[in-house]
């Protein structure tokens, strides 16, 4: 069969997959998207739920530059629940529990209604190169596709084993089967992987589970959603159900942990710090009582109920035992056991900030192949490595996120710097500049990115222009007022009595000063809409931290225009420990800054590489 | 600064951290200092990212508890400064006495030079003659000071004035006196010696002797003991930019106790903890993100 030249290839059509091909599409190169099966485009493998703290960030930055899964989630969203709401904003995270037939369909009508990117059906066998550049892949089936540049998005589906207690199988997700061609192909390319596990919970049939026993947890009464361009939810809303283990459930998977898949040995590789199985929990926290489930509903038309917290790689009959041991699933039947699944992951410190193999140029390497864990950190990474193969493929050159920009940038860096010891997960403690990168800041702070980068569209722009212009104008008219602390306190504010006057914006960043009580100092505040308002309440709120962080910021920029060019020679600075010298070789770090994030590298040795640093530059210039 | 200027500063201080990490005492100092702060940022962090997780009510308390006990050991430091001034810039040791009573003498024979102007006239040192040399390893600067008495000698008297000055500001006083009757009692301070001299034409027990060297070892000890005891609190903080670092990073844990107190904002709770750890980076070593992790999930079971 007879393939035409497309100019960028998306290899899987996960969540990474999806924001690459759309991505990539925005740029307008012609993509093609391929994937064993295109009915299982937009399908979620694991928990139906999008969001979290962190992970929501990354969601509102993906839809900010106009990617997909914000507003796919949207439309699937059956219960929304804004994360830390009564925490501050710059730690609120939007999540939502998601219908996962309604996901997978508006995924799929996404993906379908964009021009420039075709769809192919197919397992690929082999990344092609000529002259040391990809030049296309080759199909299971002997035919060739060319494309100037090839992101591999392929999930859990490298070299997939699956396990359920002592039974295993090859598998990339339960009833599909892995992407094992591939994945000795790249093995035998000699790049740096390993294998990392997840596990996934038995799913219930809600129809079999005693509901009147157990709390519910409704959604927010006031939906936050995660797209700036939606409004209101359109699926029907539902609750969750909230459970908890008993000593009796621990006492029948302790006396099962031998057959345990990632218990009995049968899967090698360090586990995570974190407890990813109802297995960990018991054993390493052995003196709680009770462990928290949340009993999730697939679908509003489902009766699948996905029970999170307790997966596992037990037995079926084990599985069983244990579930019925909890209060409320007495009489579940199971329709799916829970499942261990293993599968390869290449070393992201391989990979430069484009998400571009530097070894296999036009290569590109989104997802959890890169060993990140979650739908939102692959859909971020998929948008990345998107957008900078349609933009190599159109002779532009890369984009890179900065720490101090975005999420995106965080984990980006975190992975091409410091490499994975257990899968990936976004958090805000992630971010040093956490204050600036709010779920709520999000569009201001990428949305013109994406619109000079030409993958912000006219829709998104011009609701976004219009935010900003009303953004604008209010803080012009706070900006205009002048308070002295009488007329403040006249006002009913209470601020320091120091007989400095002071503008809107500076009496907002007293605690519990709200845009409200600034009506009294100016009527035509009364126009600015409440949306607007509460923005600029955030955002006065962080104001001063913010711009004590300038300093930091400006170190961060000093040290990331230090580039280190390519095939710096680490080995040739005496004084470098071998160790180091190793890591550095193998994180091939671009710029100081980044070296400086290496683990183990210390300030003498970064001297020693800025002083060979500007003896460079010295003999250049 | 930017890397490439913090860089210098650093090796320096780990340079200096991994000597003073040979104490037992000081590497259980920097231990728990690190360990309170991690464990403050680590339930912070915890009760933000954790939220929707089974994370315990109360936490707070317990990060109370661990930025106190950090303040508590900053503030020791803090209390080091003196002593670690004086590494920085030489003790002062004046010598007082009458005019004649062999200071200089004295200074001479500990000293091991003829620095001063060693004459049977009273009132030869006319100005204050500083002569250095190391006690056990730590700068000393010995004050040959004019004797003290009175005088019209308007030199002589601008002599003594100078003497007394530089005596008071001094971090030690030796009282010398060949008779048993010592000029300038007034200038005594907590801690000062007193010592006979001229042992030799006294005869005087106890008394030293510079010229024969008769009790000199012993007051050379004594005076090595003193100078020990005025650094030994010095710590790990050495130079004025480090004590700087310091008093910020006391203030950046106040600042996070008053906002853990007060129910302010998790957020900023972490940020001020944060900008201490920053601060003392090169004290009790880099805790970044991972560090943090680790602490929360083995002490909080967080699942996937």
């Amino acid at each position: 069969m007879k393939h035409p030249d497309y100019d960028v290839l998306v290899i899987g059509g996960g969540h990474a997959g999806c924001e690459a091909a759309a991505a990539s599409a925005r740029s307008t190169a012609r993509t093609a998207l391929i994937t064993l099966n295109a009915s299982s485009i937009g399908v979620m493998s694991c928990n139906p739920a999008i969001g979290g703290l962190g992970k929501g960030h990354l969601v509102r930055e993906i839809d900010a530059l106009d990617g997909v899964m914000g507003r796919v989630a949207d439309e699937a969203g059956i219960q929304f629940r804004l994360l830390n709401r009564k925490k501050g904003p710059a730690v609120q995270g939007p999540r939502a529990q998601s219908d996962r037939a309604i996901y997978k369909a508006a995924m799929q009508r996404e993906i379908m209604s964009l021009p420039r990117l075709d769809v192919i059906e197919g397992e690929v066998a082999d990344v092609l190169m000529a002259s040391g550049r990809v030049t296309g892949v080759r199909l299971a089936d002997g035919s060739e596709i060319k494309g100037l540049s090839v992101v591999l998005t392929t999930g859990t589906f490298l070299g997939g084993v699956i396990h359920i207690g002592d039974a295993s199988h090859q598998g990339g997700r339960m009833g599909e089967r892995a992407a094992n061609a591939l994945s000795t192909r790249l093995r035998s390319l000699g790049l740096p992987m390993g294998r990392l596990k997840t596990g996934t919970p038995p799913r219930l049939d809600g129809r079999t589970i005693n509901w009147s026993l157990l709390e519910s947890q409704p959604g927010d009464e006031e939906p936050t959603l995660f797209s700036f361009l939606s409004e209101r939810p359109s699926a029907p809303q539902i609750s969750c159900g909230i459970t908890h283990t008993n000593t009796h459930t621990h006492d029948i998977i302790r006396a099962n942990l031998d057959r345990s898949a990632m218990y009995g040995g049968r899967i090698d590789g360090i586990g995570p710090r974190y407890c990813p199985s109802i297995e960990d929990k018991v054993v390493r926290f052995a003196e709680k009582d009770a462990h928290q489930i949340f009993l999730e509903p697939e679908g509003v038309n489902d009766p699948t109920i996905y029970p999170n917290g307790i997966s596992t790689s037990l037995p079926a009959d084990v599985q069983i035992d244990y579930v019925r041991s909890i209060r409320g699933l007495e009489s579940a039947e199971i329709l799916q056991p829970g499942y261990a699944i293993e599968y390869d992951y290449v070393d992201p410190q391989a990979l430069r900030s484009s998400l571009e193999l530097p070894d296999m140029p036009g290569l590109y390497l989104a997802g959890q192949i890169n060993g990140t864990t979650g739908y939102e950190e692959a859909a971020a990474q998929g948008l990345v490595a998107g957008l900078n193969a349609a933009r190599a493929a159109l002779d532009k050159p890369p984009v890179k996120f900065a720490r101090d920009e975005a999420y995106i940038g965080v984990m980006i860096d975190d992975l091409t710097s410091r490499g994975v010891t257990e899968p990936y997960r976004m958090f805000t403690s992630r971010a040093e500049f956490r204050l600036s990168l709010r779920a709520d800041n999000a569009d201001q702070r990428l949305t013109p990115i994406g619109r000079e980068l030409g993958i912000v569209g006219d829709d998104r722009w011009m609701s976004f222009s219009e935010k900003r212009d009303g953004l604008e104008q209010a803080k012009g008219r706070l900006r205009a007022i002048s308070a002295t602390p009488k007329m403040a306190k006249a006002a009913g504010l209470s601020v320091n009595e120091d007989g400095q006057r002071r503008d809107g914006i500076e009496l907002l960043a007293f605690p519990g000063v709200s845009f409200e009580d600034l009506l009294p100092l100016d009527s035509g505040l009364e126009a600015i809409t409440p949306p607007i308002r509460r923005q600029i309440e955030r955002e006065a709120l962080y104001q001063s931290y913010i711009e004590r962080q300038e300093r930091d910021v400006e170190v961060l920029k000093r040290d990331e225009a230090w580039a280190i060019p390519d095939g710096f020679d680490y080995k040739a600075i005496n004084g470098l420990s071998t160790e180091l010298s190793t890591k550095l070789v193998h994180v091939r770090p671009e710029t100081l800054a980044q070296a400086g994030r290496v683990d183990g590298m210390t300030p003498a040795g970064l001297m020693l590489i800025l002083a060979h640093l500007k003896r460079g530059v010295r003999k250049a210039g | 600064e930017a890397l490439g200027d913090l860089i210098e500063a650093e090796t320096e201080a780990q340079r200096k951290l991994a000597v003073s990490n040979y104490s037992g005492a000081l590497r259980d100092y920097v231990g728990g200092l690190r360990q309170n702060l991690l464990r403050a940022i680590a339930l912070t962090e915890a009760s933000i990212d954790f939220a929707d997780e089974e994370i315990p009510e109360g936490l707070e308390r317990q990060v109370a508890h661990a930025l106190g006990e950090s303040e508590k050991a900053l503030a020791k430091q803090i209390a080091g400064f003196e002593d670690a001034r004086r590494i920085r810039t030489g003790i002062e040791i004046a010598i007082v006495g009458a005019p004649n009573v062999g200071k200089s003498t004295l200074v001479n024979a500990l000293v091991g030079d003829d620095i001063a102007i060693v004459t049977d006239i009273a009132g030869t040192t006319r100005d204050v003659i500083e002569a250095r040399l190391s006690i056990g390893g730590q700068l000393v600067t010995f004050l040959d000071t004019a004797g003290l008495r009175e005088t019209d000698d308007p030199i002589e008297r601008e002599g003594v004035r100078r003497a007394q000055k530089r005596a008071e500001a001094a971090d030690l006083r030796i009282f010398l006196s060949d008779t048993g009757l010592f000029e300038g009692k007034e200038l005594f301070q907590d801690g000062d010696l007193t010592v006979l001299s001229k042992g030799d034409l006294t005869g005087e027990a106890g008394a030293i002797s510079a010229l024969t060297g008769e009790g000199l070892a012993d007051l050379q000890r004594r005076l090595k003991d003193k100078v020990s005891d005025m650094t030994s609190g010095a710590g790990l903080v050495a130079s004025l930019r480090q004590q700087e670092l310091l008093l910020g990073a006391v203030a950046a844990v106040q600042t996070a106790q008053f906002a853990n107190e007060s129910g302010g904002q998790l957020e900023l709770v972490a940020h001020h903890i944060r900008s201490c750890l920053t601060k003392l980076e090169q004290v009790i070593g880099r805790i970044d993100v991972e560090d943090v992790l680790g602490e929360i999930f083995s002490s909080f079971c967080i699942g996937k």
